[in-house]
């Protein structure tokens, strides 16, 4: 990284880094990727998150069960506050699981080949994500065993969703989120099952994956077709997560409950999902590329550009939470205004400061080429972030529904621990290891083909006909 | 297994390269030789192929849109005829059409269609699930999915004469030439 | 090795003729707008007169919205037009010489510098400490301000960089956009609610800025494609422009269209659902009258007609069918704006009447006089667009 010498260069600072660090060929990608799945022994460290993830999914059972057999009064929810961390933690990891596939659609539209080696562990993450979040308003509801009546289907009561209700929107948008982001991962997986197919030694592996691999031939056709239907997911998908977190917003923002019922809220939460969700990614990146020497393919570039897009998001958040206070003293209105003072004032004060702290002002350090560029930095920021945001979550939901309209019906929210929502919420964090545990493991976490593209098209960059094309 | 070999003749000649370029320029050339039944096989896309193959295929994009356009309309009407005609309920004083509240789904189930459509339209178009397929039997055709780069003239082209392509590629310097049989 | 760039120091014959119909436009519509002071045609003239300055404010500050934008990302697609964007972005030094009457006949415009009125309400009483004369001037030449300065210093490193070549002013213009846009958008969302969303007594909206912020952008960006759309045939152009080029800003403005339209509902739906009285006023309002079919023909042609087009790959990359698109969309922008204002003033009897328009017309005569002032004496490509850089990351 030579800084200027009076030209322009390629690009400034880090930039001038190569997308793909070291020597590499098609050949070598493909070893250095495919073996960590075929035949690499695992790291240390791999069995070592294998175990905490197997003692979380242990506590979760336990307190899954438990929820089951006595309801939902196990949980902290009562009468006025009858959502808790039940729906912090489903808005928390829904939020999660906008990262992934945002890095993957959106970039893919705009062109940003950096997406190309984090985008399929960020998928992953957003299908383990989302599944968390789903299980909460599902155990929610109290009888997940009817869940099947928010969908749409004669039945002999005669009795239909609700469509003016949020909550059955967001019934389709989870459902749909979740099966659009698993055919965009599984679509993207092909080409690569179909490399490790061909590289398997082991009778078992090579029929497995010949399975899933449904046949793919790599053949130029259907790489033209496989193209535009991937381009095709990715413009659906970037407005589905858009569209997911604004109807989660929707929930809040369509009662009247002060602090719920703002117009900004759409923008403002997809901006905070995904805010988190880069931070999530972040937290997982960090150490994966370190214990599988992946380094070359998630270079530092790719920790600057996810560092700049959280701290954007994070300002956006941000703005979020100036424009609730100003309004509300801006309303004039009574309830918006009491809801305020006690945002900053009232019981759960220390929370929404802690609140500020996090989101609001430890993200500023990434102003700071220095904190960008330094790993241990970035991991700790976005520690800070996960955390904030979950705490956005919290100053939303118990603070608002504690101190509504009339002070006869104020009350408060205190969780339960054991086995009950800290229990069960450290619970899911099993789902979620688990699921990446696992994942690292049997999958190739890093695009193979695309991977290749890129070298391809960094070896040929130069390559007049690339720019050759005129105005037709 | 290969007992019933009626058609005994080959599937084709394949050539081997180490370069997506080298693949393009050997399409190039194939299709000026007059070959039009070809196919390249790549381990990632390589841009302009299936323009030098002549086998360019644009019709997914259309069936996305159409199939988004048919989910959206259909996801709409479903909420319009429950809350509107098959048991219109007053909920808080709303419409029985409150379209405003139809939009979130009307849009999710668009989305959901076309998501579908796309996957289901490109695998249905490429012909896939399909587990075997002749030039999985070419030699060293296991690298087509890590690093070697594939061009197949088929048997079935007008006028194929094995000669004459073999000649053509051979032109093209690739890494080596063989024959594919049709098992 | 002569650039085109260099040789061609561009001299555009369109420039004058868009400057004559500037100013003609601008003497009959001020001309008129006057006429309608003098003969009290209408009850409140200067609401028309900010309604007119309300238009151009837009497209003011939309401009700079992407200049900013064009200069934090270093975006290679935006090299071509974006001197038009900074030319756009200075205009705001007019707007605020434009803005002067209407401090002065503030009681002609909002409620709340109506003293009967405050009285009556309790909400307005409250608002009345940020809401009279002295703070209104001093939050609105603060808004002047940062705008005023983030164009003015963009643009001149930017002409530095091309006289100097030095290095140094790319990373500081860059280094000032990005603070830069935070600023933008919160100024802009709180000069929005000054000037437009206290002429309603009661209503307020949290999103109500960002709707500004992304109507502006969509307007100036619609602005820069029907330039490009103008001028590619003429070399250095031709040369310098591909449909790559097209395609990307044809996205952009889809992208746009769609965010503003995410926007506008997400604050419709918020608000029909919740019905409160005080909020709800807002689009009751606008149900009545003309108001409606505008409305209506808004959601049509401003978001369906440009989105589907818009769709087209083809069309994105063909400068002659993109080049109506954006008209369309500068066009239709006017229109938004006059549904997002007038409605407002709460009239009793015409609700659009001949001194809006000549309002609207003579102000934006000037505007465009103006900009055409401060084409002409600007390089209309800059150097550094032939320099390497991010092409290919971001073409």
């Amino acid at each position: 990284m030579s800084e200027m010498n009076g030209k322009y260069p390629e690009d400034m600072g880090l930039r001038d880094a190569p997308m793909i660090e070291g020597e590499h060929d098609y050949g070598t990608v493909t070893d250095k990727i495919g073996s960590i799945v075929l035949d690499r022994p695992s790291p240390r460290q791999w069995y070592i998150w294998g175990g905490i993830a197997g003692i979380c999914l242990g506590s979760f059972l336990v307190s899954f069960c438990w929820l089951i057999y006595k309801g939902v009064g196990v949980w902290g929810i009562n009468n006025p506050c009858g959502w808790g961390f039940d729906i912090i933690n489903f808005v928390w990891w829904i939020g999660i699981g906008h990262a992934g596939t945002l890095i993957s659609a959106i970039l893919l539209l705009m062109r940003q080949r950096w997406r190309t080696s984090i985008n399929r562990l960020a998928e992953t993450m957003t299908l383990f994500a989302v599944c968390c979040a789903g299980l909460f308003p599902l155990l929610h509801t109290g009888r997940p065993w009817v869940a099947y009546w928010l969908v749409p289907y004669p039945n002999a009561l005669a009795i239909w969703p609700q469509f003016r209700s949020p909550l059955v929107w967001d019934v389709f948008a989870v459902t749909t989120y979740l099966t659009v982001s698993a055919l965009f991962w599984y679509v993207g997986l092909v080409p690569d099952l179909a490399t490790l197919r061909d590289k398997a030694k082991h009778k078992l592996a090579k029929i497995g994956m010949g399975i899933m691999a449904m046949g793919w031939r790599g053949s130029a056709a259907h790489w033209h077709r496989y193209e535009a239907a991937y381009l095709a997911l990715a413009g659906l998908s970037t407005p589905l997560v858009l569209s997911v977190h604004s109807i989660v917003s929707l929930d809040f923002a369509v009662s009247i409950v002060p602090g719920w019922h703002t117009t900004i809220f759409p923008p403002y939460f997809v901006a905070g999902a995904v805010f988190a969700g880069f931070a999530m990614v972040l937290l997982l990146v960090i150490p994966i590329r370190k214990w599988y020497g992946v380094a070359d393919f998630v270079t530092m570039r790719h920790m600057d550009w996810m560092a700049k897009i959280m701290l954007a998001t994070g300002l956006v958040v941000f703005y979020g939470y100036l424009m609730e206070m100003y309004y509300a003293w801006y309303s004039g209105n009574q309830f918006e205004i009491a809801l305020a003072s006690n945002r900053l004032s009232g019981d759960y004060k220390f929370w929404y400061y802690a609140l500020i702290f996090c989101n609001g002002l430890a993200p500023q350090v990434l102003w700071s080429k220095r904190v960008r560029h330094s790993l241990t930095g970035l991991f700790v920021v976005s520690l800070i972030v996960s955390i904030g945001m979950w705490l956005e979550r919290f100053v939303i939901i118990p603070v608002s529904l504690s101190h509504d309209f009339m002070p006869s019906a104020w009350g408060g929210y205190t969780p339960t621990i054991a086995f009950g929502d800290v229990m069960f919420f450290l619970g899911t964090f099993g789902i979620f290891l688990g699921g990446m545990v696992a994942f690292v493991r049997i999958l190739p976490m890093i695009p193979m083909s695309e991977i290749k593209h890129l070298l391809h098209l960094e070896k040929h960059e130069s390559h007049p006909a690339a720019q050759a094309e005129t105005v037709a | 297994m290969h007992t019933s070999k009626q058609e005994p003749t080959i599937f084709g000649v394949i050539a081997e390269y180490s370069d997506g370029e080298a693949v393009l320029a050997a399409a190039q050339a194939a299709r000026d030789a007059g070959f039009k039944k070809m196919d390249a096989y790549t381990p990632y896309m390589v841009e302009g192929l299936v323009d030098a193959l002549g086998n360019k295929d644009d019709r997914v994009p259309r069936i996305v849109f159409i199939c988004g356009l048919i989910g959206a309309g259909l996801g709409f009407l479903m909420q319009y005829w429950i809350t509107g005609v098959d048991y219109p309920m007053n909920i808080g004083g709303r419409p029985n059409l409150s379209w405003p509240s139809y939009i979130p789904i009307t849009f999710e189930s668009g989305v959901l269609v076309a998501a579908f459509s796309a996957v289901v339209g490109m695998f249905g178009l490429n012909g896939l699930p399909r587990p075997h397929h002749p030039v999985f039997d070419a030699p060293g055709f296991d690298r087509a999915t890590r690093d070697k780069f594939f061009l197949c003239i088929e048997a079935e082209d007008e006028g194929f004469d094995a000669r004459l392509a073999k000649e053509v590629l051979l032109a093209t310097k690739p890494d080596s030439i063989q024959e594919v049989p049709n098992l | 090795m002569a650039s085109p760039i260099e040789e061609a120091r561009v001299k555009l014959s369109g420039i004058g003729t868009m400057q004559a119909i500037g100013v003609v436009a601008a003497i009959v519509g001020l001309g008129g707008f006057f006429f309608g002071v003098s003969s009290k045609a209408v009850e409140h003239p200067w609401q028309s007169y900010l309604y007119g300055f309300m238009v151009w404010t837009v497209l003011a500050f939309g401009c700079l919205s992407i200049s900013l934008l064009i200069h934090m990302t270093r975006g290679k697609w935006g090299y071509t037009f974006i001197r038009v964007m900074e030319a756009g972005s200075k205009t705001v030094l007019l707007m605020a010489v434009l803005f002067i009457p209407i401090l002065a006949f503030l009681k002609d415009i909002y409620p709340w510098a109506n003293p009967d009125l405050v009285a009556a309400s309790k909400t307005m009483q409250h608002r009345a400490a940020l809401l009279n004369l002295q703070w209104f001037a001093i939050r609105s030449a603060v808004y002047f301000a940062v705008w005023i300065v983030l164009a003015f210093v963009l643009s001149k490193w930017s002409k530095d960089e091309d006289r100097t070549g030095d290095v140094n002013y790319l990373i500081k213009r860059t280094n000032l956009a990005a603070p830069g846009a935070v600023l933008l958008v919160l100024t802009v969302n709180f000069a929005v609610t000054d000037w437009v969303m206290s002429l309603e007594q009661h209503w307020y909206s949290t999103i109500f800025g960002l709707i500004f912020v992304a109507g502006g952008a969509l307007m100036a960006l619609a602005l820069a494609a029907t330039y490009l759309g103008m001028v590619w045939k003429r070399e250095p152009f031709t040369s310098l422009l591909n449909p790559k080029n097209f395609h990307d800003i044809g996205n952009l403005l889809f992208t746009l269209v769609v965010f503003w339209a995410y926007l506008a509902f997400s604050q419709f739906l918020i608000t029909w659902s919740g019905n409160l009285p005080e909020e709800i006023i807002y689009y009751a309002n606008r149900k009545e009258g003309p108001w409606m079919p505008v409305g209506t023909g808004i959601i049509l042609l401003h978001f369906f007609l440009p989105f589907l087009l818009l769709l087209s790959a083809r069309l994105k990359r063909t400068p002659s069918m993109l080049l109506p698109v954006a008209i369309w969309i500068f066009l239709i922008r006017i229109a938004e704006v006059t549904w997002e204002v007038l409605p407002s003033f709460h009239r009793t009897g015409v609700q659009f009447s001949w001194v809006d328009a000549a309002a609207v017309i003579g102000i934006g005569g000037i505007w465009f006089a103006v900009f055409g002032q401060i084409l002409r004496s600007t390089q209309l490509l800059p150097r550094y667009l032939q320099q390497p850089s991010e092409v290919a990351e971001h073409a």
